[in-house]
């Protein structure tokens, strides 16, 4: 990479102001540590296989957002490889929002057909039918339908071979679900102090969402841990040379959950062409007025606050801004590779020039994932070679060092 | 279909960069993703002191409801936003500099008109 030296001299200020305090979160939590970490958790295929039973088999996971499934008999079938199953999320008439594992009762066909990691589609009448022999089930999972069912012996009954039921719930219109038999508690407790930090926010309102995904070649914390620093802004997304994010501010814990604040320095103009979507529509880099966030957030009233960068444990990064929120979620396929979804909302278009200016927010925001997970596949390559056994971590790090003891104290557990 | 824009400048902008007159997202994205630097350049030259003027004309109608020669023209607008970052920011690059493989992103409704309004 050519460095255009000289250029952003607020980087360097940056950097000054960390040296005035270089550690505000190895004092506020040294629990955390201030030692190097083990990258074993990101290479092993045996501490993959602990965090497949300890964690996603056990714990609340989002698999979405209610819109998906706005109207009854809308679906979406997730295909979830760490728990080795695909959930069915769909809206039964009754308009409630229920999960259950795509598996027939029958010969254990899968219900709906699916196509590829994530299907979207929509029964008549709320009825889930399979292919393979019509079996039939209603949205609430009931077995409905069964052809030539009086050739089934004694013993076998409808109300006995319903869809096998996953548990359910929502929490400001995020879809959540749990694979355990019985949840180690209900999602309203799991998310505790977490959810009630990011409730309220009009998720609603910001109906227009535009989503990314793709299989990265890497292990989930590897890309998790990418996203959760702002350490490689400069440097990552030096397209932005005008644009200068603070390290984390008012970083906090809510047991397994985490924020911080972000604030982003405006040392230039912006370009001529983001300057007019900006003028059109504001988007995330442009700074603009609103009461979206809860007071809760940017408790200094900094002007250059941003937006929350928080991680919904254990795979969820939700961010909140006035105006938009997005998020980045790393479902774990195997030791050294994961499937990743990027989401950006805002709120719906007006007019034909505020969809132009959506357009291109949108495309910034693209490319900026396209640098972000550049770099991924490459540290799981590394990490491979067994040339490092730890990994060094400074104190704007301090999200990562969260999310590594978070994940390994279940693990050990 | 040209002819039925009343601005001279705007009537020439759809004749010469038709090409870009893409509906979806994706193709718009590909589109970028192969062409020259000096293509981009070109394009980008052209359509930066225009676009005030294309989007206020596009304003004139309710979202949704455009007559096809500004429906082309709002589609190559979205275009010059999609190039762009490659001229203000990426020093020319029709790729993302430093970036993972772009194929491999997949859009969802990328391949739909209506992906920015559903």
């Amino acid at each position: 990479v050519e460095h255009r030296r000289g250029e952003r001299p607020a980087i360097l200020e940056h950097v000054v102001m960390n040296k005035l305090d270089p550690h505000p979160w190895a004092r506020a939590y040294p629990e955390l540590g201030e030692g190097p970490l083990s990258i074993e958790p990101y290479v092993s295929p045996a501490w993959f296989e602990a965090e497949k039973e300890k964690i996603f088999k056990r714990l609340w996971l989002c698999v979405g957002r209610v819109e998906e499934v706005a109207k009854p008999g809308d679906y979406k079938i997730k295909r979830i490889h760490v728990a080795d199953t695909s959930a069915i999320i769909i809206r039964g008439k009754d308009d409630r929002v229920r999960a259950f594992h795509n598996v027939c009762s029958h010969r254990c066909n899968t219900v709906l057909n699916e196509e590829g990691d994530e299907t979207y589609g929509h029964c008549g009448g709320a009825v889930m039918t399979c292919r393979f022999h019509r079996w039939s089930y209603a949205g609430d999972g009931r077995l409905i339908g069964v052809p030539h069912d009086r050739g089934f012996y004694d013993g076998f009954s409808k109300a006995d071979n319903g869809l096998a039921e996953i548990h359910c719930d929502l929490w400001e219109g995020f879809v959540f679900i749990c694979l355990a038999e019985q949840p180690p508690m209900p999602l309203a407790d799991f998310l505790g102090d977490y959810g009630r930090y990011f409730a309220g926010f009009p998720y609603a309102e910001m109906s227009l969402g535009f989503k990314y995904e793709t299989y990265l070649n890497c292990n989930w914390k590897v890309a998790l841990d990418a996203f959760q620093e702002t350490y490689h802004v400069p440097f990552i997304h030096n397209s932005f040379p005008h644009t200068v994010p603070s390290g984390p501010r008012n970083f906090q814990t809510f047991g397994l959950h985490r924020s911080c604040g972000i604030a982003l320095d405006f040392t230039g103009e912006p370009s001529p062409v983001s300057q007019l979507a900006n003028t059109v529509r504001a988007s995330l880099v442009a700074q603009k007025e609103g009461a979206m966030l809860s007071s809760a957030m940017n408790p200094d009233r900094d002007p250059n606050y941003s937006f929350e960068l928080s991680c919904c444990f254990p795979n969820m990064l939700l961010h909140v801004a006035e105006g938009i929120w997005f998020s980045n979620t790393f479902w774990p396929v195997a030791h050294d590779k994961c499937f990743w979804e990027g989401r950006y909302h805002c709120q719906p278009p007006r007019t034909n020039s505020e969809r132009w200016a959506i357009e291109h927010s949108v495309t910034l925001q693209r490319n900026t994932w396209l640098e972000d997970t550049a770099t991924m596949e490459n540290t799981q390559r590394a990490m491979m070679s067994g040339a490092k056994k730890i990994q060094n971590l400074q104190d704007d790090e301090v999200l990562l060092r969260h999310s590594y003891q978070t994940i390994a104290d279940y693990v050990h557990g | 279909m040209a002819e039925q824009m009343v601005d001279p400048k705007l009537r020439e902008i759809i004749q010469r960069y038709g090409a870009w007159n893409l509906a979806t997202h994706n193709e718009r994205w590909a589109r970028r993703r192969t062409s020259s630097e000096a293509e981009l350049k070109a394009f980008y030259d052209d359509m930066l002191p225009l676009l005030p003027d294309i989007l206020a004309a596009c304003d004139r109608f309710p979202l949704g409801e455009l007559p096809a020669p500004y429906d082309a023209l709002l589609n190559v607008a979205i275009s010059a936003a999609e190039v762009a970052p490659h001229v203000e920011l990426y020093r020319g690059s029709p790729k993302v500099p430093n970036s993972f493989e772009e194929s491999k992103f997949i859009a969802l409704r990328g391949d739909r008109a209506d992906w920015c309004t559903v």
